[in-house]
């Protein structure tokens, strides 16, 4: 240890509750999604569906695409970031 | 007016149901002579309200009796020794959870509400057929948990099931068991913390406190001490909230008085004066 890195004393560690914060968040969000029955297969089955509902009214940008299940307070919300190429013609 | 109902849960085991619903059933019955309160006891199997009231002695017939209709639900109730405005409906010994069942306690409660203004359910632990038993009747629910990491995230559970209950029931939340000098060092999660991954209104706060031990050792119930810190100030001030008093929420860091009060009493104890 340097003079420096005696004059601060060792690294400081992560606060443990800062550890145990941010493993039970994590946590409790699997735990919100398993109890919603959404496993990532089920989410991925969902966003193809979607995006082929979709691709009748726009043309879609699918590389882009992006379905999050996003968490905040009590709720967990399914958002969808679909970029619009252009509007399909009328049928 | 037909009683109101609050059910005391938690998901996981020792977190501290029991000691709070007998502390805060007694202080709101100190509170108003003229609140009759009810304690149902439906850890069925496992029998633990009595003891932290002393009342253990006094128990002749139990819910599953009531239930079953081998007594009136009026001699089943236990009387407090000090409160005439409080009594207890034991949980039976020899039986288990399923001796009833939901509908049997909606039965059960309705008919407590008429004799009684505030009724208090002291839940088992788990999410089995105890809980949804404890629930059957509940109006609203008090969330016990400790700044550990299973307890929240039992707590977290129980919430959900709660919330999807057809009745959705309102949900409060009590932190118990908090220690000022371990969230001081960061090696605790604070109020603030928990409230933050659970996300549900908060109700109140109690410190650890050892005094605990002492007053259920002599069956007394810390919320009717003078204690004016720690633990039985937190079940009183919780009781006052729920009766609609403002109170504010209390100062867990607050050590400073209560290391003062040890020196004092170790200094008694050794002058013996
Ligand atoms: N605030 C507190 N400070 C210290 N000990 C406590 C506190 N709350 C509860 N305890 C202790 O924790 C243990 C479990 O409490 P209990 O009320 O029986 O939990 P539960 O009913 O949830 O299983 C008991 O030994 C009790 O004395
Ligand atoms: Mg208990």
């Amino acid at each position: 240890m340097g003079l420096l890195g005696w004059l601060t004393g060792p690294p400081k560690e992560v606060a443990s509750k800062d550890e145990a914060k941010k493993r039970l968040q994590l946590t409790i969000f699997h735990d919100r999604m398993e109890v919603m029955e959404l496993p990532p297969e089920r989410l991925n089955a969902l966003r193809d569906e979607l995006l082929s509902v979709i691709a009748k009214y726009f043309e879609v940008d699918i590389g882009r695409t992006e379905c999050t299940l996003e968490q905040d307070d009590r709720e967990v919300a399914f958002v969808a970031n679909i970029p619009v190429k252009r509007l399909r013609a009328g049928g | 007016m037909p009683g109101k109902t609050i059910l005391f849960t938690s998901g996981k085991g020792g977190v501290g149901k029991t000691t709070s619903t007998a502390n805060i059933s007694v202080a709101l019955a100190a509170q108003d002579p003229n609140i009759n309160v009810c304690m149902i006891d439906m850890d069925i199997g496992l029998r633990n309200l009595d003891i932290q009231l002393g009342l253990e002695n006094r128990i002749v017939y139990n819910l599953v009796d009531v239930v079953e209709g081998s007594c009136k639900t009026r001699q089943a109730l236990v009387k407090d020794k000090k409160l005439p405005n409080l009594a207890l409906l034991p949980a039976a010994q020899t039986r288990d959870k399923t001796a009833v069942s939901p509908e049997q306690m909606v039965k059960l409660v309705d008919e407590l509400r008429e004799m009684f203004d505030l009724i208090l359910i002291d839940s088992p632990a788990g999410i089995e057929q105890g809980f949804h038993n404890s629930i059957a009747g509940a109006d609203e629910a008090i969330i016990i948990t400790t700044p550990e990491m299973s307890a929240v995230r039992d707590a977290d559970r129980v919430i959900g099931l709660l919330e999807a209950h057809h009745k959705k029931i309102n949900c409060w939340l009590v932190i118990n068991r908090l220690r000022g000098a371990m969230i001081k060092s960061n090696d605790m999660m604070s109020v603030d913390d928990v409230m933050e991954i659970l996300g549900v209104k908060l109700l109140g706060v109690i410190p650890e406190d050892e005094n605990i031990i002492v007053s259920t050792n002599k069956g007394e119930p810390l919320a009717l001490s003078k204690q004016v810190n720690g633990a039985g100030q937190a079940y009183r001030n919780i009781a006052m909230r729920l009766t609609g008093v403002e109170v504010p929420l209390m100062d867990v860091f607050n050590e400073k008085q209560n290391i003062i009060v040890k020196q004092f009493k170790k200094l008694r104890s050794l002058i013996k004066f």
